[in-house]
């Protein structure tokens, strides 16, 4: 009775085998290689040395890259709020209250963007925020404005990048904690003498946590790493560490590039830490 | 109106798109009575129930509690509870902080608050389970946190949507007992809704029997099962048979009806001779005889089957109709099989029969 349960069981391991195989070469194996190139020093003409030093690591804690550091956790802050603030209303009207034939088609909207590349819609931002783009051209022939306003190459650009950019990642996951809310309990508060507002700080805010939870989490450590807004919509001073690392590998610095790399992945581990003691659940994320 | 109702319903109607789910309904609950409103699926009982929760507003007609309209009023500022189908226990709260929820919304000092729900946890017997989640507790624990959760706001009237559909059998009698004898207890109505005619007629005052958004029939249940108004509420509660005839004659309370070859007495009357009308006779109601006799309706026992305490007999009638008839297995069983293919006389008494309207 038992065996040919085991032999399924032992079937199934090999499912696991193709997954397995990416993660080991294509994800453990760059970050041991980043590791160990992070101990090293950059030599003449970029070349590699394997001497092992915590240089890198000391310059990284320097003020000038320090700075970057506040800079980026700032603004990736400020872009997962934004995000929380926009999405909640949005994904609750989805779920709660659109007619059930809307519920697919507003779906399909939020993911749209998708269809194209990031870079290509952070272009079309820009040709909407500069001086002589859409956006400032309309205001100019309105007469609301007599000068353009400085709508890019700024912190401004970049928030509005950023949260267009995440906006679909928090929309969702809350959509999917609301959709499956029992809209009984609302009733069943309102029944017990909670009006609206209290019955969605008590039952739908608490319920809907884990979606939330998912949502900061899903939009607040990429907008860490961000760099590719960055570096089209800031200006000059609007570095972020995403930029910071993309130059040292293009300036050929690759040992500190690294040590920045990985003290990035240790803010976003420390991160999920607290998200998962706040009790984000992994199947959550999925 | 002299007398104060606790739940006063004038005219409400409430459709949802062209279906209309209550349909003119006018009914007065009184102070500490239990009623069920009893009918099958989509029949507007639990829309009934929502509009005097204040989920839903009547499209036209009034809704009153205690004397004060309360139509358009949300439910967060009426003094009616509800005790839901699945319970909709708050998953997040333990049971403690689900019985203190409407407590705490209405502003209850903490210790007066610990007492009230510790008297709640106790009246449903569930001390000592107040830091449990409602998912690591069994069904019948789970309607027992429901019915502490309505009742520790003390509310006029508690609104009960099914609550016990859930639960097995035997629970579920449990819980019916416990139901009605805590609404003794308490004092206050309780408006039930079920499509369980069992339920209905075991644990109510009165029972209200709904039909496609209409009151079919009010009354105690003894009214409902001896009397039914229609030929519904006949075939909804229990067992019946509908019997076709003519009125030979009609007295004050009592009408001949002849069916086939036989003259029956019947209780009732408004009707003319020479019309035809339906009768109903409950299967238990109905006498065999293997005596041949003049005036009774006569028929031949087509089937037989046992039910333990009872024996159900198909009984074709000389005019080509089948009646159930059902006797208390009072002889030894043994003859039972004998007895199929026998000829019968059928007889009642006068006032078991029901004539029926519409």
């Amino acid at each position: 009775m038992k065996e040919p349960q085991k032999n399924r069981a032992k079937t199934a391991n090999w499912l696991v085998a193709p997954g397995l195989f990416w993660l080991l070469f294509f994800i453990v194996a760059p970050l041991v290689i980043v590791v160990i190139v992070s101990f090293a020093t950059r030599g003449a003409y970029g070349k590699t040395l394997y001497d092992f030093t915590w240089s890198n690591y000391a310059r990284a804690l320097d003020a000038l890259y320090l700075s970057a550091y506040w800079r980026t956790i700032w603004i990736a802050l400020l872009t997962t709020t934004l995000c929380v603030v926009v999405s909640f209303p949005v994904a609750y009207y989805i779920a709660l209250r659109a007619p059930e034939r809307w519920k697919r088609i507003l779906l399909v909207l939020t993911v749209i963007p998708f269809w194209t590349s990031f870079l290509i819609r952070t272009y079309a931002w820009m040709l909407l925020l500069r001086s002589e783009g859409v956006i400032n051209s309309a205001l100019l022939h309105s007469g609301l404005i007599h000068e353009p306003l400085p709508l890019l190459y700024n912190d401004f650009a970049i928030l509005v990048g950023q949260v267009y950019g995440e906006l679909p990642f928090m929309i969702l996951p809350i959509y999917v904690a609301l959709e499956r809310l029992n809209t009984r309990l609302l009733e069943a508060a309102q029944d017990l003498g909670a009006n609206r507002f209290w019955t969605f700080v008590k039952i739908t805010l608490p319920l809907s946590r884990p979606g939330l939870l998912a949502g900061i989490v899903l939009v607040f450590i990429p907008s860490l790493g961000a760099f590719i807004t960055p570096d089209l919509l800031g200006g000059a001073k609007s570095i972020m560490i995403g930029n910071l690392i993309q130059n040292q590998f293009a300036q050929l610095n690759q040992p500190f590039g690294s040590a920045l790399s990985l003290l990035l992945t240790l803010a976003v581990l420390l991160l999920l830490v607290i998200a998962f003691r706040a009790g984000l659940k992994a199947s959550e994320l999925a | 109106m002299d007398e104060v109702y606790d739940v006063a319903m004038q005219n409400v109607c409430k459709k949802f798109g062209d279906t209309v789910a209550v349909n003119n309904v006018s009914l007065d609950i009184r102070v500490d009575e239990f009623i069920t409103l009893l009918g099958p699926s989509g029949c507007g009982k639990t829309t009934l129930l929502r509009m005097i929760a204040g989920f839903e507003i009547p499209d036209s007609g009034k809704i009153l509690l205690d004397g004060v309209e309360v139509t358009r009023l949300p439910p967060y500022r009426r003094d009616v509870t509800t005790v839901f189908q699945q319970y909709a226990l708050f998953p997040h709260l333990n049971v403690f902080q689900n019985v203190a929820f409407g407590l705490e919304r209405r502003g209850v000092e903490r210790s007066a608050l610990n007492k009230r729900v510790a008297g709640a946890l106790e009246m449903v017997r569930l001390e000592g389970l107040e830091t449990r989640r409602p998912n690591e507790l069994s069904g019948g624990q789970q309607q027992r946190v429901a019915l502490a959760r309505a009742l520790v706001l003390e509310p006029k009237v508690l609104l009960l949507d099914e609550p016990l559909a859930a639960l097995d059998l035997k629970l579920r009698k449990q819980m019916q007992y416990e139901l009605k004898s805590l609404q003794k207890r308490l004092g206050i109505s309780f408006i039930f809704v079920t499509h369980d005619q069992e339920e209905a007629l075991t644990m109510s005052d009165r029972v209200v029997v709904m039909n496609a958004g209409n009151l079919e029939q009010v009354g105690v249940p003894q009214e409902i099962y001896e009397r039914p108004h229609s030929e519904f509420v006949a075939g909804f509660i229990g067992d019946s048979n509908i019997i076709e005839g003519t009125v030979e004659s009609s007295s004050a309370d009592l009408s001949l009806i002849k069916i086939s070859h036989a003259t029956i007495p019947v209780q009732g009357n408004g009707v003319q001779a020479g019309q035809p009308v339906r009768v109903m006779i409950r299967p238990e109601k109905i006498r065999l005889s293997s005596h041949d006799r003049q005036g009774v309706l006569q028929g031949r026992i087509a089937s037989a089957m046992y039910l333990g305490e009872a024996t159900q007999w198909k009984v074709m009638l000389d005019g080509g109709q089948l009646l159930t008839v059902l006797e208390q297995n009072t002889a030894s069983a043994q003859a039972m099989k004998t007895r199929v293919g026998q000829a019968v006389s059928l007889s009642w008494e006068a006032d078991s029969a029901v004539l029926l309207r519409g």
